[in-house]
């Protein structure tokens, strides 16, 4: 029964039933609208406009594959179909290695000794046994190709617990220290983000109007409770901040930045971010925006527009249970009393998108692609051979070992076999 | 100037495969053949030495490697193909009649690269890594060596099913390390190793599909014939699909390069 059931798990046949049921998995998450990949927006959309598809899609579980519980237990039986092959396959290998496997070719000769070619090795002087084995690497490189993947799945379903990635969107002058409603989808990391960091400055420059040609944040950040670092995070270069990193991500715009001023004299700052398409970037600008900010429990409908006139000029009309709080124009320094506080502006300041990611596990991953690489380069450049040479009194007996494929070494067998008048084995 | 030699190329490839052509249909004494194929290879080498030049120049115009546009990126590829042929036929010169459609594929890109802009775009900053060269050259290996397989499949000889597998294999690698090296620029540049875009899935449906012909062709009865050709176009159609027709029918993340 055990034996059955090693069969069935280490079987070639289930390598590939599992290899086209993965390859229908990665198109089928390639083509359909997957909710991980869309944004909140784009979701609605497609669920409005294929509101049938949509539900059947979701019913059958594929509007996220990848999320998905037949999903992970497939990648369970790969995992599983990998380590039994990986162990049958080592077994196999040593067999070869130390040439326990019936030969693939043989040739037996009673007899003088005929010329050897190289290929064939040399054969003992005396009565006796000698065996060579060349290309052992290449022997195991597919081993370790299997074994490689194998870590990848198993990094992956490691790294799937602890993933959390994220956008944050901070204005040059803003501190950021991990608080939840910063981050895009609100939701806080899984592991405490010990460090506090302030966008300095924002290089964003467009080349021609529609090509990015700079995009660097620069930060001061302190990591727990160390002292004061600078850097400046750029893309392809991140800010390691423990086993988090940030990440620039190509969103931008102008900050309008307030002073709240409490009843109680305390003052908080307030960013509203106004978001500005490339090609309006260090053009004369004006946007607009309507947005609900609650302060304690009070909600205020702020209607808004803002101008990157010199000095810049901020459009403000306030409501509150439909009753106007406030309406005017606002340069740097005027002050907005809306009752529950005061709002005075300070000025246009940039703001830049940057993404959170929760880094660990991803070295594993990519340890797992290397051992891959590695071992496939190994199995396409070294093609083991093992050549056994017996000599008895009367007579020789050559068997070699080869790779499935080897035809290289087939045709010089075959030629050599005719060579010397025998029939090749 | 450019689009005189990017026909020049074509022409070069061409007729390489129009000589080729006419050895294999047997249009010519035995004898003959193998000068004629002697003189294809030369006009295909004389070919790729004028395109080596051409994509030279382009990246000493432009500053950067040119493997950015849709222009540049067919331009590369059509270079790996015919490398790849060249290399192939001078160590296995029975490979040279699988020239007929490779070179006839390199000079129909090499063409259908000036339907797009020659334009040199900045480059914008998640792009100014090595990454994007070294992910960019393994993509254009893979079509190359996958175009040979392609052929050598084509070919339905015997005796070069071996070098189908083994042309396969290579594919595969430089596939699956261009998904490596992308995956490792996405983690640094983006915060993520892998986010299940269009082109990323269809990239990983590749490798499995090839995992999958290589496997097949451990069973004896698809190592032979017809059925290991037609096991050579499924992936190549896949790999195809991927680079070049994903694009027009998904929104990728790869699609804002290379539609520059």
């Amino acid at each position: 029964m055990l034996n059955k059931l090693w069969r069935i798990l280490s079987s070639h046949t289930l390598a590939l039933w599992v290899l086209i049921s993965m390859t229908l998995v990665a198109l089928a998450a390639g083509s359909l609208p997957q909710s991980a990949r869309l944004s909140p927006k784009q979701q609605a959309e497609w669920e409005t406009e294929w509101e049938a598809t949509a539900s059947w899609l979701d019913t059958l579980g594929l509007s996220q594959i990848v999320g998905s519980d037949w999903f992970a237990a497939l990648c369970i039986i790969l995992l599983i179909n990998l380590t039994a092959g990986i162990l049958a396959s080592f077994s196999r290998k040593l067999a070869f290695y130390r040439g326990d496997l019936p030969p693939n070719y043989e040739l037996q000769h009673r007899g003088s000794m005929p010329d050897v070619p190289s290929f064939l090795g040399t054969p003992p002087k005396i009565v006796g046994k000698q065996s060579r084995m060349r290309g052992i690497p290449g022997l195991f490189g597919l081993t370790l190709f299997h074994l490689g993947i194998a870590v990848i799945v198993l990094a992956c379903f490691w790294r799937g617990a602890l993933d959390f990635s994220d956008f944050v969107e901070l204005s040059v002058g803003e501190v950021f220290s991990g608080q939840p409603d910063k981050f895009q989808r609100r939701q806080p990391p899984p592991e405490p983000f010990d460090a506090v960091l302030r966008l300095d400055r924002a290089d964003i420059e467009v080349r021609d109007g529609k090509y990015m040609g700079e995009y660097r944040g620069h930060f001061s950040y302190q990591q727990a409770g160390g002292p004061v670092k600078q850097a400046t995070v750029v893309s392809n270069q991140p800010l390691r901040l423990g086993d988090f990193a940030i990440y620039p991500k190509q969103n931008f715009g102008h900050s309008a930045r307030f002073e709240r001023i409490l009843k109680d004299g305390s003052v908080r700052h307030l960013y509203i971010h106004f978001e500005v398409e490339s090609e309006e970037w260090g053009e004369p600008w004006r946007g607009e925006k309507e947005q609900m900010i609650r302060f304690d429990n009070t909600p205020l409908y702020y209607s808004m527009s803002l101008s990157n006139t010199v000095p810049p000029s901020f459009d403000l009309k306030v409501n509150q249970d439909e009753k106007l709080v406030f309406k005017g124009e606002l340069q740097p320094g005027d002050v907005a009393d809306l009752g529950v506080y005061k709002l005075r502006f300070q000025g246009m300041v940039p703001w830049m998108t940057f993404n959170l990611a929760l880094d660990k596990g991803i070295a594993p991953i990519f340890a797992g692609f290397i051992i891959t690489l590695l071992g496939f380069l190994l199995h396409l450049l070294f093609w083991p051979r093992r050549v056994e040479w017996t000599i008895t009194d009367d007579g020789w007996q050559v068997r070699a070992w080869v790779r499935r494929g080897d035809g290289a070494f087939d045709a010089k067998w075959t030629a050599w076999c005719r060579q010397q008048g025998l029939e090749p084995t | 100037m450019t689009l005189f030699f990017q026909w020049l190329v074509a022409a070069a490839y061409l007729l390489a495969a129009g000589m080729l052509i006419v050895c294999s249909c047997r249009l010519v004494a035995c004898d003959r053949r193998p000068q004629i194929e002697r003189v294809a290879v030369v006009a295909a080498s004389i070919g790729l030495l004028i395109h080596i030049a051409m994509v030279v120049v382009r990246g000493l115009d432009s500053g950067q490697v040119p493997v950015m546009t849709r222009y540049e990126d067919f331009t590369v590829d059509a270079l790996s193909m015919a490398s790849v042929w060249l290399l192939a036929q001078w160590r296995w010169p029975q490979l040279r009649p699988s020239g007929v459609l490779v070179l006839s594929l390199a000079a129909f890109v090499v063409i259908a690269a000036l339907s797009y802009s020659r334009g040199v775009f900045p480059m914008s900053p998640a792009l100014r890594t090595n990454w994007l060269v070294i992910h960019a050259s393994l993509n254009s290996l893979a079509i190359g060596f996958g175009t040979v397989a392609l052929a050598v499949g084509l070919m339905l000889k015997e005796d070069r099913m071996d070098l189908l597998g083994r042309f396969m294999s290579w594919t595969f690698l430089f596939w699956c390390g261009m998904v490596a090296a992308g995956s490792y620029w996405a983690s640094i540049a983006w915060g993520r190793f892998w986010g299940w875009d269009p082109i990323e899935c269809w990239s990983l449906g590749t490798i499995f599909i090839y995992a999958f012909v290589l496997h097949l062709r451990m069973k004896p009865k698809w190592r032979k014939g017809y059925r290991s050709a037609v096991m050579g176009v499924v992936p190549f159609s896949f790999m195809m699909f991927t680079t070049y027709g994903l694009v027009f029918v998904m929104r990728s993340v790869h699609g804002q390069y290379v539609f520059q």
